[in-house]
């Protein structure tokens, strides 16, 4: 036996006997069963103090045995917050209780609750503000002083993944609605999945007692559970909670790790009914809990809920809940029925008959007790709300509440459903459903006993909960509604009833009765706030998911790997940033820059977007694309290529090569491949032209063999490419085989020397590199270059070579308002032309003067501070510009840089100051580009 | 035309540094080395059939585009898709997968039921027609093989496409999104063995082979050789289901 409250079989149905688990709570070990949940356990073992208040830290324990409510929140290692009532034990777990100071069972803390008269929701509105500062040392008390667990920071969450599923049919709720929605669904020939967020299909059937007979509801569940199990087509997905609804029923669902994006055809929502708490004072207490959560302890979990019983009754599933108790060897102390009336029914019968005291027309007043209920006091109801008469004391362990129910309505109406209150049922009903979405069972068709009494009984000592997540009492709504927030939203902000764990499943119904008492409104017209989005807690690695960045790896990626790059990424690409060890960072790039200038450098260029333009009409697609002209260029030969937008805004840039009439090899940089596509694709459609377009970025791979010993590289090389100077001229283009991979060659001038860029298929990649590589490795050795042969080189000494030569690189240099002027690039528009694509904003870009250029600057002083990107340039205190690319020159051995300035200040010889970090100023003078090479002769060898 | 002077270089995949780490065997094919086995084969035929995941990137594969490619393809005796988003087999094997109205991508899943040559595909050069242009797809995507009955469970995790066999049967095509990277999905069924031709960029590779790696550990699928599809393509001597209308 494992526990002094557990009871034979045939209770118990969800634990297994032969099954022992030890755990720990509190420091303590336990024994339960395999299948028991922690509250259930520690329940059997006769421990009922499982949390403390979020507030007050008055001692709370099980509410609704569903995982409703934020009553029994305990803590796992690295894992707060976790509600007892849904967490299986497991052997050698350990558990704790949170938010106290001492121990869970004498919480220093709970002083507090003597206090609360003070302490009303908002309090801390209208208080602990002044002297001004003050409520900074305040907020650090009240935060230390309220709340739920703590979070542990060095706690490594498990992993959480994400999965899409789809089906023709979402059934929510496995219950007896649900089950038999299922089948139904299933048998018109659609794929059902039938969720449910407890352990076992099965819902109320596995503890309700709906009639005398107490195996009524057993043998349905087995029927229906033989019925899903036989019928093809569904699936049972457990311990699974539908958290949202989104459009076009996509439904969240949190189970285990796992966040399900289910696509359903259509929802049947079977979430059934929420039982809801009565208010008396001190109605929180341990021992204080819903009928079905007595119903819940004792049936599937074999689990004796109290010694002695009262039972508040408001509906006839109380008489229900007192024959479980009878049966499960609970004395029956009395049923106190809110009704004068009680109406007959099979159970009420049973149990007057069986002798049980039933007093008809009574409420609980109050319950007495510190860490359990010991007793209530029970008065007759004079008036709604009102109790008079003569206190009877009946002492008891246990009180059971089955006062009402509210439809479970949070799907529903985060669906677009209305909540209408029907006074002839008592409860409210969900209208205005979205199609496709239907209701099954009691949350459609549940209702309460219109006779009842609102089991609402102020106290004048207070402690009537109506939120037990937030320690909110009958005043403190009433106190939200007379400081003038009258509206159900209004209150629920200012009070906060509805916000915590139990998301207003077991506060909402009272608080819309309460306000609508308080206001004089119909319930209907209060209504209750607005149900969204997560229904339950989900946790922020749920939201993460796993980690999908994609990444983008040139076939040549493990050859730098090798050669001991330092990636970096841009966009997805990781390119090589430098080779060399992690803190050789300025050496090595220093070295790449000379042995490009001084020998010859290899450059992965596999990154830049290469689309192929082809068809009749491609050089007047070109044309129109790209600022420069394209119609007159000759076969063989590559031109510089501007992109601007309709705006006339530079967005990108590249070459376009002519490699036959009709046939072009575009390239564009790496971050603009993907939206230049898009564009060529979006302009293609509008144009109609006969142009076939194809991005080719992943299919080619690059490599730029670059400096003024490149020729003598290739020229080792087996190609029938010849790179002499006459026979391939700056700007020319070639096709042919390279190294066995059939290339295109195209002689470019971006770092300032002489240049190839080799461009071939992708899987020829590393061969090629390695090829170049072997050539050039036999060289003659220069500066920066001591092994004489040929250096790989990462795109932060590109960066320096390009700058060195004044070239604009676009993104870095431009910003979402750089106009070709701006940039000095007027040349590389062909005004000729009667259409490109921008063409007419340049021209009322032109017709103004601009209002900021960019401008080449030097600093001669070596010892000077260095500016960074996006310093500012300062006249006085006033900024007049900015810092786009700046670099310590190591061929001309100063500091070189592009910078935005207003147009009076560009003329060679201005002065700029530069505020750089700290404060500091720096004067930069302005100088011609390009600062390299200014006859572009070394590109043109 | 090609130069006889030069020998194309061998073709291997983006992921053979990883295929070689996890004990891979090739065997040089036509000018490619695909991963025939990683182990044992009876083992690989039996995680084939329950999730297994096969390079089939040095497959022989390539693509035309063009208002001229549709006729071009059914002059020459293919059996072409009525519509984009399908994909038909060829009487030799072959999957001609229709992307678009006029664009077109050629696997030679006949490796997998025969093994062999990958003969055919020189009819695909560079300007094959008036009107229609080659794309090479051998270059720009790899190919992955998911097979096995837990394959649509285990893409379930990264795309949001309904892969459900009753929704996306044999010879349905998705060109969608797979973790954040652009995927062609290509439902091709090898004899009773459920099996999705995933196509990514090929720079991808290795990106989407460890996402594929990560997802697949809950059920315990494995990386599979060449030959293990084929035998799974093959015992069952069920010919190929046929054209998708």
């Amino acid at each position: 036996m494992t526990g002094q409250n557990r009871l034979p079989a045939p209770n118990g149905h969800l634990i297994d006997r032969d099954r022992p688990v030890t755990f720990s709570f509190e420091g303590r070990r336990y024994s339960g069963y395999a299948g028991d949940t922690v509250a259930s356990a520690l329940a059997a073992n006769d421990v009922w103090l499982l949390s403390r208040s979020f507030k007050y830290h008055r001692p709370r324990g099980i509410m609704t045995m569903a995982g409703q409510d934020g009553n029994t929140l305990i803590a796992l290692p690295g894992r707060p917050n976790c509600v007892a009532e849904r967490i299986p034990i497991r052997e050698g777990l350990v558990a704790a209780g949170q938010h106290y100071s001492g121990s869970l069972q004498r919480d220093r803390n709970a002083w507090i609750q003597w206090f609360s008269r003070f302490l009303p929701a908002g309090f801390y509105y209208h208080a602990f503000f002044r002297p001004r500062g003050v409520w900074n040392l305040w907020s650090r008390y009240f935060r230390r002083m309220s709340g739920l667990g703590v979070l542990d920071e060095r706690a490594i969450p498990g992993n959480c993944d994400k999965q899409y599923r789809h089906c023709d049919v979402a059934v929510i709720g496995a219950g007896p609605a649900g089950m038999q929605a299922a089948i139904d669904a299933a048998r018109d020939g659609g794929e059902v999945l039938l969720i449910d967020e407890q352990a076992a299909a099965g819902g109320s059937l596995h503890y309700a007692r709906a009639c005398a007979d107490g195996a009524h509801e057993a043998r349905q569940l087995r029927t229906l559970l033989d019925a899903v199990r036989a019928v093809p087509g569904i699936e049972l997905m457990t311990d699974a909670t539908v958290n949202g609804w989104y459009a076009d029923h996509w439904l969240e669902i949190i189970r285990g790790n796992r966040l399900i994006k289910l696509r359903a055809g259509r929802v049947v929502l079977c979430s059934g009914t929420i039982e809801q708490p009565a208010l008396f004072r001190n109605n929180d207490l341990p021992g204080i809990m819903l009928g079905t959560a007595a119903q819940r302890l004792i049936k599937p979990y074999g689990v004796r809920p109290g010694r002695r019983a009262v039972v508040l009754a408001a509906d006839d599933s109380a008489y229900g809940v007192a024959l479980d108790l009878i049966d499960a060897d609970v004395e029956l102390a009395a049923v106190v029925d809110l009704r004068d009336r009680p109406p007959s029914d099979a159970r009420t019968e049973r149990v007057r008959e069986a002798g049980f005291e039933v007093l008809a027309g009574h409420a609980i007043q109050a319950a007495r007790g510190r860490r359990h209920v010991r007793s209530v006091e029970v008065r007759r109801i004079v008036a709604p709300g009102r109790l008079g008469g003569r206190s009877r004391r009946i002492d008891c362990d246990l009180v059971c509440m089955s006062v009402g129910r509210m439809p479970a309505w949070q799907l529903a109406c985060q669906a677009g459903a209305r909540l209408v209150y029907e006074p002839g049922r008592a409860t409210f009903a969900l209208a205005g459903l979205p199609e496709g979405f239907t209701l099954g069972g009691s949350v459609a068709s549940g209702c309460n006993d219109g006779s009842a009494p609102w089991p609402i009984f102020p106290h004048p000592g207070g402690n009537e909960f109506v939120d037990l997540d937030e320690d909110l009492q009958i005043r403190d709504i009433r106190h939200a509604v007379q400081s003038g927030y009258e509206h159900i939203q209004l209150v629920k902000r200012y009070s906060t009833s509805g916000m915590g764990p139990s998301q207003g499943r077991l506060s909402a119904l009272a608080t819309a009765r309460l306000v609508a008492a308080e206001t004089g409104r119909s319930l209907s017209d209060t209504g209750v706030t607005t149900a969204r989005p997560p229904l339950a807690a989900v946790t922020l690695a749920h939201c993460a998911g796993r980690r999908h960045y994609p990444a983008l790896r040139s076939s040549i990626h493990h050859r730098h790997v090798e050669a001991g790059a330092q990636f970096l990424q841009a966009g997805a690409w990781y390119r090589p940033a430098y080779y060399g060890g992690k803190d050789e960072f300025g050496d090595a790039v220093t070295r790449e820059v000379l042995a490009v200038r001084n020998g010859a450098g290899a450059i992965d260029v596999s990154t830049l977007g290469s689309i192929a333009v082809r068809g009749p009409d491609a050089a007047e697609f070109l044309n129109r694309i790209y600022t420069f002209a394209y119609a007159r260029q000759r076969v063989g030969t590559l031109r510089y290529a501007l992109m601007t937008n309709e705006a006339g805004f530079v967005i990108d840039d590249g070459v376009v090569c002519r490699l036959d009439d009709r046939d072009f090899y575009v390239t564009t940089t790496t971050g603009g491949a993907e939206r230049v596509f898009r564009t060529m694709l979006h302009w293609n459609a509008q144009w109609r032209l006969d142009v076939s377009l194809a991005n080719l970025t992943s299919a080619y791979c690059g490599v730029s063999v670059v400096g003024p010993r490149s020729r003598e590289v290739l020229a080792g090389v087996d190609s029938d490419i010849d790179f002499g100077r006459e026979a391939f001229p700056f700007l020319g283009v070639r096709r042919g085989n390279v190294a066995g991979a059939p290339a295109i060659v195209l002689r470019t001038g971006f770092v300032g020397e002489l240049g190839y860029e080799v461009h071939a298929p992708q899987h020829c990649g590393e061969a090629l590199w390695n090829t170049i590589m072997s050539a050039g490795a036999g060289g003659a050795s220069g500066e920066g270059n001591a092994t004489g042969g040929i250096r790989p080189v990462g795109i932060e000494a590109q960066r320096i070579l390009r700058l060195e030569k004044g070239h604009v690189l676009v993104g870095q240099d431009t910003d979402a308002l750089s106009t070709p002027m701006e940039l000095n690039m007027r040349w590389a528009i062909a005004s000729g032309k009667p259409f490109f694509v921008g063409k007419r904003s340049l021209k009322v870009h032109d017709s103004r003067p601009p209002e900021r250029v960019l401008a080449g600057f030097c600093i001669e002083d070596p010892a000077g501070a260095v500016p960074m990107e996006c310093h500012l340039l300062v006249d006085g205190q006033r900024l007049i510009g900015r810092v786009t690319s700046v670099a310590r020159s190591p061929a001309l051995k100063k500091i070189v840089g592009l910078a935005y300035v207003p147009p009076d200040r560009a003329q060679p010889g201005s002065r700029l100051t530069i505020r750089c970090d700290r404060q500091r100023r720096v004067t930069a003078q302005v100088v011609k580009t390009p600062f390299y090479d200014p006859g572009n002769a070394r590109q043109e060898l | 035309m090609p130069n006889e002077r030069f020998r194309p270089l061998q073709r291997r995949s983006m992921l053979h540094r990883w295929h070689r780490r996890n004990g891979a065997r090739f065997v040089a094919d036509s000018g490619s080395l695909p991963v025939v086995r990683y182990g044992a084969e009876a083992d690989e035929v039996s995680a084939a059939r329950g999730l297994g995941l096969c390079d089939l990137t040095t497959m022989p594969r390539t693509g035309v585009t063009g208002p001229g490619a549709t006729d071009w393809l059914a002059h020459r005796g293919l059996r072409v898709p009525l519509s984009p988003n399908l994909a038909t087999r060829q009487a030799n094997g072959d999957a001609l997968v229709r992307l678009s109205d006029n664009e077109y991508l050629l696997l030679a899943t006949r490796l997998l039921r025969h093994g062999g040559s990958s003969a055919g595909f020189e009819i695909f050069s560079d300007r094959p027609a008036r009107r229609m242009y080659a794309l090479p797809r051998l270059d720009s995507h790899c190919c992955l093989a998911l097979t096995g009955t837990m394959a649509v469970e285990l893409l379930s995790k990264i795309c949001a496409v309904d892969l459900r066999p009753r929704v996306f049967a044999d010879g349905d095509v998705a060109q969608t999104s797979m973790a954040h990277l652009s995927a062609i999905v290509v439902r091709h069924d090898l004899s009773g063995c459920p099996c999705l031709l995933v196509l990514v960029n090929s720079v991808a590779a290795e990106y989407a082979l460890e996402v594929i790696l990560d997802a697949m550990a809950e059920f315990n699928g494995s990386p599979v050789g060449l030959h293990a599809l084929q035998s799974c393509a093959d015992e069952s001597g069920v010919t190929p289901s046929g054209t998708k209308a």
